[in-house]
C-alpha cells in the first residue's frame, strides 16, 4: 500500500450513522459497539491484505534463548540479529528457519531431526551445522505460537529484530484507518449493523442484502472489500518503474 | 404560539353542553382528560416519528441542568441501592422503546475543545441491568468516563462508567408526560402540535359522552329497596334552553 493518509474512526461512524439512520445511537446499539466493529473490520483487513508492516527490536534472552513474538503479530517476514544500540543496528545477520528445532523450556540444548550430535539414524543423518567453523555463520531459529526458539550461537548478538505484518492498533485503542480502506470499513460496519436490525425486523433484509453486495460484490461488481485488498497489493509508480528498468536491462 | 389549554377545555365544555351551573362534568375533569389524552397523543406522535426513523421535533424536549448525581449510603427497598450513583428523574419520562424518552444525559468532562458545547462531547448511552454484564466483554463498549451508560429503575436513572470520577451533576434532555397536577394556569399552551388538537378534542368528547351515558350510582336509602336514578343518557341529549335561545337570536341577527 502506498497511501500514507489516515482517517479517524469518527469519520466512519458519522457516515455509517447516516446510512443506517442511527446517527444518534438511539436504536439500542451503543456508539462503542460501532467503534468495536470498525476495529474488527481493520483487523480482518490486516489479515486478508497484510497491509501493515511493522519493525520491532528486542534484547536477546541469552539464557533461555527464547524470543517472545511481538504482540499483534500476524505474519513473520524477516528476523535479524544485530549489535549496537537498540533500534540502530551496526552489524547484523539473518536468522534462518530450522525446521523442527526445539529447545523446549529454554537453554542451549535442543532436539531436531537433523542435529550436529544426533545419533545414527537410517533416514536422518546427523548434520553438523554448528560443530565446524561455518557454524558461526549460520544463525537459526524455529517459530512457535508465542515465541521463537533460537540457536545457541545467537548469544553472540545483543538484539533481535522482527519485521512482520501485524494489526495496526491494540484492541481498545482508537482505530486509525488508512484512507484507502474507508469504503470497505464503512460497508463492513453497515452490513453488521443492518444484520442486527434485520434480526429485529425482517423488513431490513433488503437493505442488509444491498449492503452485503456493496461489501462483497456481486457478479462483475468487485465489492469494496476486495477493492481495498487489491489496493494494498498495488505497486507505486516509482516501484513499478524501477522494476521495469531492472528487468529490461537486457545485458544478461 | 400554541393553543391555550383554556380554549380547548371551554370548547369541549360547551360542546358537551356542560357549561351550566349544575353541570355533571366540571372543568377540572375535562382538564384531566385533556392532559391524559394529550399525553397519549404526544407519545404516539413521537413514537411514530422514531419508528419512521425521523427526527423528533425539539418542541417536545425538556432540558434540565444541574441535576445532582447522588450516591445513597444505605439501601432503601425498593429500588435504591447503596453505593450506586444515580440521578432522580426530574419529570415523568415518556416510555419509548430503547429508553428514547431520554434524549441525552451528559456531564462536563472539563476538556472541551474547539468551542463545542459540553453535551456534544460525552453522552450516556442507555442500557438495562440485564444487558449491563455484557457491556464489559468488549473494551470499546465497556463503560468508562468517556463512554458512560445509564439504566432506568423506576424513577431513578443509575449510571455506569463514572464510578471512579467525581461527577457532581449532569444535564438531561427528556421527553416528558405532562402532570395534570402541575397545570396551574389554564392560559398555558398545550404541548401538542396544532394538527393533533382536533384529535384531542374528538377523543375527550368521546370520553365525555361515554361518561354521561353511565347511569348514576345505585342509591341505598336504607329502606331495603333499590332506587335507580334516571339514566344520565338523557343528559347528553338535553338542550340547554338558555344557550339554545341565545344561539337562535344570534342566527336571526345574522
Amino acid at each position: 500500500m502506498t497511501s500514507s493518509d489516515f482517517v479517524s474512526a469518527n469519520e466512519i461512524l458519522t457516515a455509517v450513522g447516516y446510512i443506517v439512520n442511527d446517527s444518534d445511537f438511539k436504536k439500542g446499539i451503543p456508539r462503542g459497539y460501532y467503534l468495536s466493529l470498525v476495529n474488527k473490520a481493520l483487523e480482518e483487513l490486516a489479515v486478508d491484505s497484510l497491509y501493515h508492516l511493522i519493525t520491532k527490536d528486542y534484547p536477546i534472552d541469552k539464557v533461555k534463548l527464547h524470543a517472545e513474538k511481538p504482540k499483534g503479530l500476524l505474519n513473520l517476514r524477516e528476523v535479524y540479529l544485530f549489535n549496537g544500540e537498540c533500534c540502530t543496528p551496526e552489524l547484523s545477520v539473518i536468522v534462518h528457519l530450522k525446521r523442527l528445532y526445539n529447545n523446549g523450556s529454554g537453554g542451549s540444548n535442543y532436539t531436531a531431526k537433523r542435529k550436529e550430535n544426533g545419533q545414527y539414524d537410517p533416514f536422518f543423518a546427523p548434520y553438523d551445522l554448528s560443530g565446524a567453523s561455518h557454524y558461526h555463520g549460520v544463525y537459526f531459529a524455529n517459530e512457535y505460537e508465542t515465541h521463537l526458539e533460537l540457536s545457541r550461537n545467537c548469544r553472540e548478538w545483543q538484539f533481535i529484530r522482527f519485521v512482520y505484518n501485524g494489526y495496526q492498533n491494540a484492541v481498545g485503542d482508537e482505530p486509525i484507518i488508512p484512507r484507502d480502506f474507508r469504503n470497505a470499513i464503512t460497508d463492513y460496519v453497515k452490513v453488521k449493523i443492518l444484520e442486527i436490525f434485520k434480526n429485529r425486523d425482517v423488513s431490513y433484509r433488503t437493505l442488509w442484502a444491498d449492503a452485503k453486495n456493496d461489501l462483497e460484490g456481486m457478479g462483475r461488481k468487485k465489492g469494496s472489500w476486495k477493492e481495498a485488498c487489491d489496493r494494498v497489493k498495488m505497486m507505486s509508480t516509482w516501484k513499478r518503474e524501477e522494476y521495469r528498468e531492472y528487468f529490461s536491462r537486457g545485458n544478461w | 404560539m400554541g393553543t391555550p389549554i383554556r380554549w380547548i377545555v371551554k370548547d369541549i365544555q360547551t360542546d358537551l353542553k356542560q357549561s351550566f351551573d349544575n353541570r355533571l362534568i366540571g372543568v377540572n375533569q375535562i382538564l384531566y382528560w385533556v392532559t391524559v389524552v394529550a399525553n397519549r397523543l404526544k407519545y404516539q406522535h413521537i413514537d411514530k416519528l422514531l419508528k419512521k426513523g425521523s427526527w423528533v421535533n425539539g418542541h417536545f424536549l425538556n432540558v434540565f441542568t444541574g441535576i445532582p448525581v447522588l450516591v445513597p449510603t444505605v439501601s432503601v427497598n425498593p429500588n435504591l441501592v447503596a453505593g450506586r450513583k444515580y440521578i432522580q428523574v426530574p419529570a415523568s419520562i415518556m416510555d419509548l422503546e430503547y429508553e428514547n424518552g431520554v434524549e441525552y444525559i451528559t456531564y462536563d468532562m472539563g476538556k472541551v475543545g474547539c468551542g463545542a458545547p459540553a453535551f456534544t462531547m460525552v453522552q450516556f448511552s442507555p442500557t438495562t441491568p440485564g444487558q449491563a454484564p455484557n457491556l464489559y466483554g468488549d473494551p470499546y463498549v465497556s463503560p468508562s468516563p468517556k463512554n458512560p451508560y445509564f439504566y432506568r429503575v423506576d424513577n431513578y436513572l443509575y449510571t455506569l462508567g463514572i464510578e471512579n470520577v467525581n461527577v457532581k451533576e449532569v444535564e438531561i434532555g427528556i421527553y416528558t408526560y405532562a402532570d395534570p397536577q402541575l397545570i396551574c394556569n389554564l392560559d398555558d399552551e398545550i404541548n401538542l402540535p396544532e394538527h393533533l388538537i382536533e384529535q384531542l378534542k374528538r377523543t375527550v368528547m368521546d370520553l365525555g359522552v361515554f361518561a354521561l351515558k353511565i347511569p348514576e350510582h345505585r342509591v341505598n336509602d336504607g329502606s331495603g329497596t333499590i332506587k335507580v336514578a334516571a339514566s344520565l343518557n338523557n343528559e347528553v341529549n338535553k338542550v340547554d334552553p338558555e344557550a339554545d335561545s341565545t344561539q337562535q337570536q344570534s342566527n336571526q341577527q345574522q
